[in-house]
């Protein structure tokens, strides 16, 4: 078993430098291939949003309203004659805009304190631990909610709520994975040539985890993007008129009758974005693990 | 130095050259149902020059001897009594604070398994700079060539190239070199080897015998070689002790203990392994 075990951290660890590396072994999946191909085109129809929208997201033309698809609007306008097209494409750049933000001050709590319990150990562990106890036992999304909803709803409270309620169970995870790099023989031989703790930490520990970390966080943001979705959708993210795409789902839900493609659209986006992000995830998932 | 020093008879010590001094060393692992005594009032000596094998069955201690050496045991081991006097300093008087760089600028330690030793994340040369830095403030580029030396000295050829690779890139038997280069960068009077070449082929078990061997008569290391192969210590060795349960029964040198053993559990080892 420990055989197997270690046999698993040396492999992936092998990263860049062999035939066998992980890039090769992603590439021998096609789903991860995929996941990788739509996640790299949402990324540069974020970063180049101001380049390829056709319009001004938020240029409101009474005159278009709910005009279908054409050369000028390419899915058509909402019910504020607003550019659909542009609004998406803008759209995707909130979106990973906001997980990022999300996904990055969860693993900045997350990190250092499954780290620091996991080296730890003995009481410091066992407080952080029943900690994180306390907060698994609560219903994260409905906690996230009423933090965001005691807080004023802003894309900034909203990060804020979800970060300090999601880190528990990644801070668990860590320490698991910290406490498993602790057992190996190398720590050992680390403590004999008297390494400090923060060298041990961070040079030892973390970077042997660092792997497992950034697979964790790519499943992540796909249910990141979800949730920030559903929070706009109720008014408690991003504000009208932002260009997201859970405020789009939002305002068109009264035309949900007579224009369903408003909700469609969003909708899709949505949906392609968070199987992109999972199916990248689980890719580097196998990856790492076989 | 304000710490405990060797007062019984400095000038015996010195004349006998003896870099490690157990006395009397008792060390209990505290366990949830029951304290075990994994060693029990152990004594013992290394000296300058010379291999002394501490050699016991699974179990024995023998390992929990060198890691309380290197002050590294785990933190349920609690040394109940005893001293160990590290090149005349018992370190088990001293200040935390002061331990770790004590030990290591005293004493160097390789494990039983070379590849699994190494970082596998890091390459060669990180390592092996990172653990001259740990004791020297240099600069990286003086460490590099610290290194580079350090790498011929035990035997590894091209330096350059090997300082690059990875762990995993590595032979068992090079990454034990790698080991014991990082062991004995700045050449501590006493190198632990525990079961240095259980990991190994036959063939590279002797290299790395030999390596250790021509240490010891280069720099006259103190090397406490910790097996169960009692093949290794008859090629090597200079002292051994037998240990059993926690306990040494019986040492000597290792004529004394080949031709002449003495307790019952020393001749059964010796028809084990004949």
């Amino acid at each position: 078993m420990m055989q197997v075990k270690t046999q698993a951290i040396k492999r992936s660890n092998a990263w860049f430098h062999s035939s066998d590396g992980i890039i090769n072994r992603i590439l021998t999946q096609k789903a991860a291939v995929f996941g990788f191909v739509i996640v790299a085109l949402i990324i540069i129809i974020a970063i180049t949003a101001s380049v390829i929208a056709p319009n001004d997201p938020l240029k409101v033309n009474m005159s278009m309203r709910l005009k279908g698809p054409s050369s000028l609007y390419w899915l058509g306008t909402d019910n504020l004659g607003r550019c659909i097209a542009s609004r998406l494409i803008w759209g995707a750049r909130m979106s990973l805009i906001y997980s990022m933000c999300v996904l990055g001050l969860m693993m900045a709590i997350s990190i250092p304190i499954g780290l620091l319990s996991g080296y730890a150990g003995g009481r410091i562990d066992t407080f952080i631990m029943r900690t994180i106890d306390i907060f698994l036992s609560l219903p994260t999304f409905l906690m996230a909610l009423a933090i965001a909803g005691m807080l004023e709803p802003s894309v900034k409270n909203m990060i804020i709520a979800m970060a300090s309620v999601w880190w528990a169970p990644y801070a668990r995870i860590i320490r698991g994975m910290a406490m498993q790099i602790k057992q190996q023989d190398f720590m050992l031989a680390a403590k004999a040539a008297a390494c400090t703790h923060s060298q041990i930490i961070f040079r030892h520990i973390l970077r042997n985890i660092a792997p497992s970390i950034i697979v964790m966080a790519t499943l992540e943001i796909g249910s990141i993007i979800l949730a920030i979705a559903s929070f706009s959708f109720i008014g408690l993210g991003a504000q009208p008129p932002t260009p997201e795409w859970g405020v789009m789902l939002s305002d068109s839900k009264e035309f949900m009758q007579t224009q369903p493609q408003l909700m469609i659209y969003p909708g899709v986006a949505i949906m392609i974005t968070v199987m992109a992000f999972n199916l990248l995830g689980e890719g580097l998932k196998n990856a790492i693990q076989n | 130095m304000q710490y405990k020093t060797d007062q019984r008879d400095d000038q015996a010590i010195q004349s006998e050259n003896v870099v490690l001094d157990i006395r009397g060393l008792s060390l209990e692992y505290i366990m949830p149902d029951q304290n075990i005594h994994a060693v029990v009032d152990l004594n013992l000596v290394a000296r300058m020059g010379k291999i002394t094998a501490l050699v016991g069955e699974s179990g024995s201690g023998k390992s929990t001897v060198a890691l309380a050496v290197m002050g590294i045991q785990d933190k349920n081991a609690v040394i109940s009594g005893g001293e160990i006097y590290l090149a005349g300093t018992d370190i088990l008087s001293m200040p935390k604070k002061y331990l770790r760089a004590y030990i290591s600028n005293h004493a160097g330690i390789i494990f039983q398994d070379p590849i699994d030793s190494l970082n596998p994340l890091l390459t060669v040369g990180e390592q092996l700079v990172e653990a001259i830095l740990i004791h020297k403030k240099i600069t990286k580029n003086q460490a590099r060539t610290i290194a580079l030396n350090q790498l011929l000295a035990v035997s590894l050829t091209q330096p350059g190239e090997l300082m690059k690779k990875y762990p995993f890139m590595l032979s068992g038997g090079m990454c034990q070199r790698v080991m014991i280069a990082i062991a004995s960068v700045f050449r501590p009077p006493l190198l632990i080897a525990d079961e240095p070449t259980t990991a190994l082929d036959v063939t590279i078990q002797a290299q790395i015998l030999h390596q250790l061997d021509s240490m010891r008569k280069r720099d006259g290391t103190a090397i406490l070689l910790i097996t169960h192969d009692l093949g290794v210590v008859a090629e090597i060795a200079d002292n051994v002790c037998i240990m059993k349960d926690g306990h040494i029964v019986e040492s000597g040198t290792v004529d004394d203990i080949f031709y002449s053993p003495q307790h019952t559990y020393t001749r059964q080892l010796l028809a084990a392994a004949l």
